[in-house]
């Protein structure tokens, strides 16, 4: 670094500031009892935010858990209980729950299981209730499936039989 | 990583250092320049501020202190706003000239010191590192926690600055010219 007079002025003017500094300065011995008062104190204060800190969490804690019992008999429609209610079968007189839901999905005892662990919580008039647009739901476009030969193709001829004679191809059907 | 003892004696060997710039980044407040400097080594002692080596440990020391006198003025707001009044006060005392020596050193020194008060912190701090403390700009730099070039601008327009201001000081106006003080009578 270029030093030029103004330079060698400026750090006059601060070496005398260093002599002043010098004389004021504490001893070192000094600041070293007083930084460790410092930390002592500091110490002594922390030990009770310490302790609040943990009691407020336990509060916390213990508040979750109360606000949780408190809620969980209100809450309806669950996630479960959704599950249960949309792959329960309806409930017709004299065919019990073990009918097969119209897309043929098997309702079997692993249902039964669900909709058991819910039940409990929500009476079966309910769970009607909740299933009943479920089941008369259908799909927009489930007639653009259908065609004039599906019979034809789900039914087998007999040997020697007609296609004439099949019932269920007549014109009549389709005119 | 340095042992307590090893912290211990480095801390003593820069104090009075140590001591100039926390006076420094207290603007000149003595009282507040001790408890800065207590703070510092506690850290320091405790393990809250890490020497990792990385600089000099003076360098690393200062940043330290820099940092805690910062932390410091966040916390006392309240108490460098009574400084501050205290400060202009002073600023607006008249200055009486006397021929003894020393009182017209000290004054003087009030009038540098008064000076460098009216610098931006930064300007202040890049002087005093590389004038007080005779580091080079770059270790000025790694304290202040800016780079080289920025360090560099601050030091230039601190120069500039502090020469302006002490331009226009009529007890300052001979020395800086470069005659002593045309008080003394010989």
């Amino acid at each position: 670094m270029k030093i030029d007079g103004e330079e060698k002025r400026i750090r006059r003017l601060f070496s005398e500031m260093s002599s002043a500094d010098e004389r004021l300065a504490p001893e070192f011995a000094g600041t070293l009892e007083s930084a460790g008062a410092i930390a002592r104190a500091r110490r002594i204060h922390r030990r009770p935010t310490e302790a609040a800190l943990a009691i407020a969490c336990a509060a916390l804690v213990l508040l979750a858990i109360l606000v949780a019992r408190h809620a969980r008999p209100q809450t309806a429609g669950g996630p479960d209980e959704q599950i249960a209610a949309q792959s329960r079968p309806p409930e017709t007189p004299g065919t019990g729950n073990s009918n097969p839901l119209p897309g043929g999905v098997d309702t079997g005892a692993g249902v039964k299981r669900v909709v058991k662990r819910v039940r409990h919580r929500r009476s079966p008039n309910d769970l009607t209730i909740a299933i009943e647009p479920l089941l008369a739901w259908r799909s927009p476009t489930a007639s653009l499936l259908k065609a004039p030969n599906d019979v034809l193709l789900k039914s087998l001829p007999r040997l020697g039989e007609s296609l004439q004679i099949i019932d269920s191809l007549s014109s009549d059907r389709f005119n | 990583m340095m042992e307590t003892e090893q912290l211990r004696a480095q801390l003593e060997m820069h104090h009075a250092s140590s001591f100039g710039w926390a006076m420094a980044c207290c603007g000149r407040d003595r009282s507040e320049a001790e408890e800065v400097l207590q703070i510092a080594y506690w850290k320091v002692l405790e393990g809250k501020a890490r020497f990792e080596g990385a600089a000099s440990f003076k360098t690393w020391l200062f940043a330290v202190i820099r940092k805690t006198a910062a932390d410091h003025r966040r916390s006392n707001l309240l108490r460098r706003l009574l400084a501050l009044r205290a400060a202009e006060r002073d600023a607006t005392a008249p200055s009486v000239e006397q021929p003894d020596e020393s009182v017209y050193r000290a004054e003087l020194q009030r009038v540098f010191e008064r000076a460098l008060a009216r610098l931006p912190r930064r300007q202040c701090e890049a002087l005093q590192l590389v004038f007080y403390h005779d580091l080079t700009l770059k270790e000025a730099a790694d304290v202040m926690g800016v780079s080289l070039g920025s360090a560099r601008t601050h030091y230039e327009r601190g120069k500039k600055r502090l020469r302006e201001i002490l331009e226009r000081e009529p007890l300052y106006e001979n020395r800086w010219r470069g005659k002593e003080n045309p008080a003394i009578v010989q």
